[in-house]
């Protein structure tokens, strides 16, 4: 019987010619959404390996020049800052994942490259980084994800809204619910096909968009896709089972319209919103105002007692006090230290900003568990490598390196002793360390297990309304 | 007549709970924003004061120093807070907040409001012009999607026309209700939320406030309009009322959300900016300087240092660098600053360049949608959009070329013959301090006249092809 009634559904479907052209708008969408995505990916790509090969070109040249002076085939004068401590350099880079211009969200805002040297302050790190439009940062590129969950729900709750209603207003409800098949049954089945359809759409539109338009030199893997593919799926059988639940209230087709714009615009609009405004009024984060100034007071102070910080730091080490031909100048050794009890001085301040950022993370995930937009956009900013938490991992990993690098030079600095090849070797090199992949399909698998719980309990709720429903409900 | 219909139309829509209940809600969210959106501005204000003083402070606190050092400590420059931002944040979250001033490089202003926190697009977009923008405009499809379309659908348009009301009357008068419920609900609540800005006591820069806001009055009510326009046309070509609503919403997301994005997205696609390596390495290898471009910064800064040193010893004749009246380090580093300006006048030229064929192709998506030339008015109109940082921007740059001009002057003077120089501690109270005056309305509006006209011809079209919707189409297909 399901299958007869789907078969005349489909015929019914078939004829509505709004219904095909939503979906070809959907498709042009997603093509656009996906070729679009893929040329910022591209761009992230060439700039990122562009800084990968730069870096990589001054570090040969500078471990060749400290090896050719080694060897006596190159004079200091021809190579003036080889080997210097305070000149040497790295860079840590954070690379676009394969499906990164799939969902963009805020990844133009963050750094994805830290210059590392002891004269580079903390707060300079990340500093020659975004030169882009703040008006395209601010409202956001036209990727998949901004198509998935703002414009999908929208078309299928417009499609969904009447499946029932609309044979209340021509009378024919009664003899529905006198027939065989249930009411219920007969409304899954037409919200299924259409919201279904919608959604299978989305999800094979924005896979083979991508296949086609978008991989570029990246090349995503299956698992890329199929979790892909998945958020789109689970955030469709969300909207599908919402609209199956408000058609199970037996209302007319204006008053469905007007619950799904208004649960639509609330769930799509202003939840998310005010999820992240609530977390951000319960653990604001002090001021970077705040933490520019406090450094330069340190500074001020620090550079007051410059002098007296190096003859301290001589009286604790000794045996790095500089012997003749001191390649280093002395303001340079002022200046590492006096970066040092800046930073010592200003810890304070940073680790409130920090703890009072993490407080407010954890409040936004917490609260993020009642949107579902929140949670298919966060599922699918992980997919794409684009996510806070990615980004904060890169900022804490250029912290660690840029510690361990100080640590490394600020002796040879403080002695004024150029770095030998075998030092110059053993500075830390900088390398990016992904999150674990099980990690990151676990934090998947959640996101579509809460999807799956509010999809069950729309679907439980409409199953119940759908059971209490009898013909004298056609009033 | 048609004030009889307009009460009519209020009355049913206060009978049947849509008016209170969307009323409610959106009243209600606008008071949020409003509330949560004075109180980030006041935080903001009073931040930006208490950083000022303390970095004021600092640069004058720096002690005895070296003038050149004291160009490298540098001073901030803090973007200023106007009133109507409160109301339109534009992008001001994802620009910088400040810029450091400091010797020999132009910085981009740094420390974007955005940058704390995640999911700050979401929170920082939440905004009373947001609510104008987004919202609104779906209160007014959901009030007016059925004037006309309804009374099809029930058959009670026949009825109404055969009484001798033409269609044209009951398509105002219906028209004219949802405008008189959409200002009924917003004008107090609009005015409520200026009284509460205006009446804090505040160091909020007011300056230029009144016309700015009366602008913005103007634009939004013009852009409000245009969407009853949509809505009475669409509700009389509509077959019935579900199909209007279905067609507006389609309309909506076309006009707020998809064309304004799909447009900054091409913009952005179009012409792009250069890419951060891009941008960073042209002022490296001085690009548009006169000096050697394309050499290292060390090549043509030896060959200055050269050059200058033939000059100055030719000019003052005498043996050594030494011997010279003025001190050469200095005038060498003002040399340096010289040859840089041009350098980074062409490489941001190029930038602000592409940011504004991104605003002109963006412009022309106005044609399609009256939310690109209003976002751009009203962002522009509370200081909030992209040029008033550029404006900031050269302004704090103008700053900087002139105190360093300044330190490097006071060495080269006063540190003639000394080969390290150190300045005495008062020296930084004669250094220029940073004063910056946003643009006058006048420029803001003749900036952006044509997204001022596109907004009056969206108010207009509509209406007009409402009128002669009302005047051809046919009571029932």
């Amino acid at each position: 019987m399901s299958n007869g009634v789907l078969a005349r559904e489909w015929l019914l479907l078939r004829a509505e010619r709004s219904f095909g052209l939503a979906c070809l708008l959907l498709l042009a969408l997603l093509g656009y959404g996906s070729w679009s995505g893929a040329a910022w990916q591209q761009q992230r790509l060439v700039d990122h390996e562009d800084g990968v090969a730069l870096a990589a070109e001054a570090v040969a040249r500078e471990a060749g020049q400290i090896a050719a002076i080694e060897r006596g085939e190159l004079s200091i004068a021809a190579a003036a800052s080889a080997g210097l401590p305070h000149v040497v350099r790295t860079e840590l880079a954070l690379p676009p994942r394969a499906l990164a211009g799939a969902a963009i969200g805020e990844a133009e805002l963050r750094p994805t490259r830290a210059t590392i040297a002891a004269t580079t302050r903390a707060h300079e790190m990340f500093r020659f980084q975004e030169v882009d439009n703040p008006i395209l940062l601010g409202w956001g590129r036209f990727d998949l994800a901004f198509l998935v969950v703002l414009l999908l729900p929208l078309l299928v709750a417009g499609f969904s809204c009447t499946v029932l209603s609309a044979d209340r207003a021509s009378g024919t409800l009664r003899l529905l619910l006198s027939q065989p098949v249930g009411v219920g049954r007969l409304a899954a089945v037409r919200v299924l096909l259409r919201g279904g359809l919608l959604t299978l759409l989305a999800a094979a539109g924005a896979v083979l968009g991508w296949l086609v338009l978008g991989a570029g030199d990246a090349a995503p893997r299956a698992i890329d896709y199929a979790q892909l593919a998945g958020v789109i799926l689970a955030y469709g059988a969300f909207w599908c089972a919402l609209a199956l639940w408000i058609v199970s209230r037996n209302r007319s087709s204006e008053h469905n319209a007007l619950v799904l714009v208004l649960v639509w615009a609330l769930l799509v609009l202003v939840l998310p919103a005010l999820t992240t405004l609530v977390a951000r009024e319960l653990s604001p984060v002090p001021s970077r105002l705040e933490y520019i100034t406090s450094a330069r007071e340190a500074e001020n102070a620090a550079n007051a007692r410059g002098r007296e910080l190096l003859s301290g730091y001589l009286l604790d080490h000794p045996e790095l006090e500089a012997t003749r031909g001191d390649a280093v100048a002395p303001f340079i050794k002022t200046f590492v230290l006096v970066q040092r009890e800046v930073e010592q001085a200003i810890a304070p301040v940073v680790e409130r900003y920090a703890a009072a950022e993490r407080a407010q993370q954890r409040v936004g995930a917490t609260l993020r568990w009642l949107s579902p937009r929140d949670l298919t956009e966060q599922a699918l900013l992980q997919i794409a490598g684009n996510d806070p938490s990615r980004h904060a991992r890169f900022e804490a990993q250029a912290a660690e390196l840029r510690a361990a690098w100080l640590e490394a030079v600020e002796p040879q600095i403080i002695s004024g002793r150029r770095l030998s090849a075998a030092e110059y070797r053993a500075l830390p090199r900088p390398v990016f360390v992904e999150v674990a992949a099980a990690e990151r399909v676990r934090d998947w698998l959640v996101s579509l297990g809460l999807l799956g719980l509010f999809t069950a309990v729309l679907a439980f709720a409409a199953a119940r309304n759908f059971a209490s429903l009898s013909p004298a409900d056609d009033r | 007549m048609i004030a009889v219909i307009v009460r009519r139309e209020l009355t049913d829509w206060l009978r049947d709970g849509r008016l209170l209940w969307l009323g409610a809600g959106c009243v209600a969210l606008l008071l949020v924003v409003a509330l949560v959106g004075w109180q980030s501005t006041l935080t903001q204000v009073e931040q930006r004061h208490s950083a000022i003083e303390r970095e004021t402070g600092n640069f004058l606190g720096q002690g005895a120093k070296n003038p050149h050092s004291a160009a490298h400590f540098g001073q901030y420059a803090f973007r200023p807070v106007l009133l109507p931002a409160a109301i339109d944040p534009g992008v001001s979250p994802w620009m910088g907040s400040m810029v450091w001033m400091e010797a020999h490089r132009r910085n981009l202003a740094e420390f974007r409001p955005a940058e704390d926190g995640a999911g700050q697009r979401q929170a920082t977009g939440l905004s009373v012009a947001w609510v104008l923008q987004y919202v609104v405009p779906l209160l007014i499809i959901m009030l007016g999607f059925a004037i006309v379309a309804g009374e099809r659908e029930r058959g009670t348009l026949a009825l109404l026309l055969a009484q001798g009301l033409r269609l044209r009357t009951l398509t105002l008068g219906k028209g004219l209700a949802v405008l008189a419920a959409t200002v009924l609900l917003l004008l107090p609540v609009l005015a409520l939320i200026l009284v509460l800005y205006v009446s804090t006591p505040t160091e909020v820069e007011v300056t230029g406030a009144v016309p700015r806001l009366a602008w913005m009055g103007l634009a939004y009510a013009l852009y409000l309009a245009s969407f009853v326009g949509v809505v009475a046309c669409v509700s009389l070509g509509a077959r019935d009322a579900r199909t209007s609503l279905f067609v507006l919403l389609l309309a909506w997301v076309g006009l707020v959300v998809l064309v304004p994005r799909l447009a900054t997205d091409i913009a952005g696609v179009r012409h792009p900016v250069p890419t951060a390596t891009e941008f960073w390495d042209a002022i490296k290898r001085g690009e548009g300087g006169s000096v050697m471009p394309g050499t290292r910064p060390e090549e043509r800064a030896a060959r200055l240092r050269e050059e200058l040193a033939a000059e100055l010893l030719a000019r003052y004749r005498v043996e050594r660098l030494e011997d010279l009246p003025v001190n050469f380090t200095a005038v060498y580093l003002q040399r340096l600053e010289d040859a840089d300006a041009p350098v980074i006048d062409h490489v941001y030229g190029r930038l602000w360049a592409a940011q504004e064929q991104q605003r002109t192709l963006r412009s022309l998506a106005g044609w399609f949608s009256p939310t690109v030339p209003l976002r751009e008015l009203s962002m522009a109109l509370a200081g909030t959009d992209p040029f008033a940082l550029r404006h900031f921007g050269d302004a704090a740059e103008a700053h900087r070329r002139r105190l360093v001009a300044e330190l490097n002057g006071t060495q080269a003077r006063d540190g003639a013959g000394r080969a390290f120089y150190v300045a005495p501690a008062e020296t930084w109270q004669r250094m220029p301090q940073f004063h910056y005056e946003p643009p006058p309305v006048a420029d803001v509006l003749a900036r952006h006249r044509v997204d001022l006209a596109l907004l009056v011809l969206w108010a207009l079209l509509p209406l007009l092809a409402a009128g002669v919707l009302a005047a051809r189409r046919p009571v029932a297909r």
